[in-house]
């Protein structure tokens, strides 16, 4: 059997050329797998960040109705997410929960829709109020939605 | 096989070539790593700070508010202020007092009650700085500073609103909310 010295000999000769493409080429497809990852996580958790706040934008429409009107605290405890609410969450689950911060620490209400058990990526938006509470008082209350 | 390897000047060549390659390949990587980490990074941390506790609205919701607690301050005489009485209402009489000369331990059971009233709104992740300014041909001059504790944070947001005082005059009140454990634990 014939052997061929100078293929043996350049086949070595190529070997660490071989492993220093092979592992420049791995760094470099690994490094784009994992920024294509990373900026489709981030553009997803910006949808969601986005929804959230458009639930609350939809949730504080529908409780503070009247421009310059604060609603009341018993008002607020019976809230459920309206038609609109549940159109800018979309097909996601969400939930809805209204409390009282000043004077009073006190859950008036909470919603939710959509099944809640795993949720991969949670986004979450909150703001501050003002409700009239059955005092006469001006309370601070505050409306927090979450989006899955 | 023999095991004599020949050697020549090309495959040296191609070797460096090959070395070249890979440390151009492993910067662009360390730089597409360091990129997208800081973008995402970034994002968080605006997000974190800024986006669950609006300053200005904070401000707002707390100006408009109630004391929600009876305070009687001494002022010469006793003067009780009801549990009802808007915070707006309440700064600006005080505001006025401190203006005219008053001093501000006289008002430190309502200012007290605004700091507390303040904790609660921002809870335990914030740390709350309220100053209110009289404005002047000179510029802005500090006559109340009620906080929490120092915050020497750079992720600081402020939000500010004006208060009208007795015969005309103006206040501005300022509200900076900091992170508020980092320098109680020596991180910043």
């Amino acid at each position: 059997m014939k052997t061929d010295e100078d293929a043996v000999g350049g086949f070595f000769e190529d070997l660490p050329v071989l492993i220093f493409i092979l592992a420049g080429v791995s760094v470099l497809v690994s490094s784009a797998v994992w920024a294509e990852q990373e900026i489709a996580q981030e553009r997803s958790s910006a949808e969601l960040e986005f929804a959230s706040e458009m639930l609350l934008e939809a949730v504080c429409a529908d409780l503070f109705q009247e421009e310059g009107v604060l609603p009341t605290v018993d008002s607020l405890k019976g809230y459920n997410l309206s038609e609109d609410a549940l159109e800018a969450a979309g097909d996601r689950g969400c939930a809805v929960a209204i409390r009282e911060c000043y004077p009073a620490f006190e859950l008036l209400s909470s919603t939710s829709v959509g099944d809640a058990s795993i949720p991969a990526e949670v986004s979450s938006a909150s703001r501050l109020m003002n409700a009239i509470d059955g005092q006469g008082l001006t309370v601070v209350v505050e409306v927090r939605v979450c989006v899955w | 096989m023999s095991g004599d390897v020949r050697r020549d000047e090309g495959g040296q060549l191609a070797a460096l070539d090959a070395m070249v390659f890979f440390a151009l390949a492993m910067l662009i990587s360390s730089s597409t790593f360091a990129y997208v980490e800081g973008v995402s990074s970034e994002h968080g941390t605006e997000a974190a700070l800024s986006g669950e506790c609006d300053p200005g609205q904070v401000l707002l919701v707390f100006m408009r508010a109630s004391v929600g607690v009876e305070v009687t301050l001494d002022l010469g005489g006793e003067v009780p202020i009801s549990s009802r009485e808007e915070v707006a209402t309440c700064l600006s009489a005080e505001l006025d007092a401190l203006a005219g000369g008053c001093g501000v331990d006289r008002f430190d059971p309502l200012n007290d009650a605004l700091l507390t009233m303040l904790g609660k709104l921002v809870g335990i992740g914030y740390s709350a700085h309220l100053s209110a300014y009289r404005t002047t041909d000179d510029g802005a001059e500090p006559i109340l500073v009620l906080e929490e504790a120092g915050c020497v944070s750079e992720n600081r947001y402020s939000g500010s609103c004006e208060v009208p005082g007795a015969g005309g005059s103006a206040y501005v009140v300022v509200l900076v909310l900091g992170p508020a454990l980092l320098p109680e634990l020596g991180l910043v």
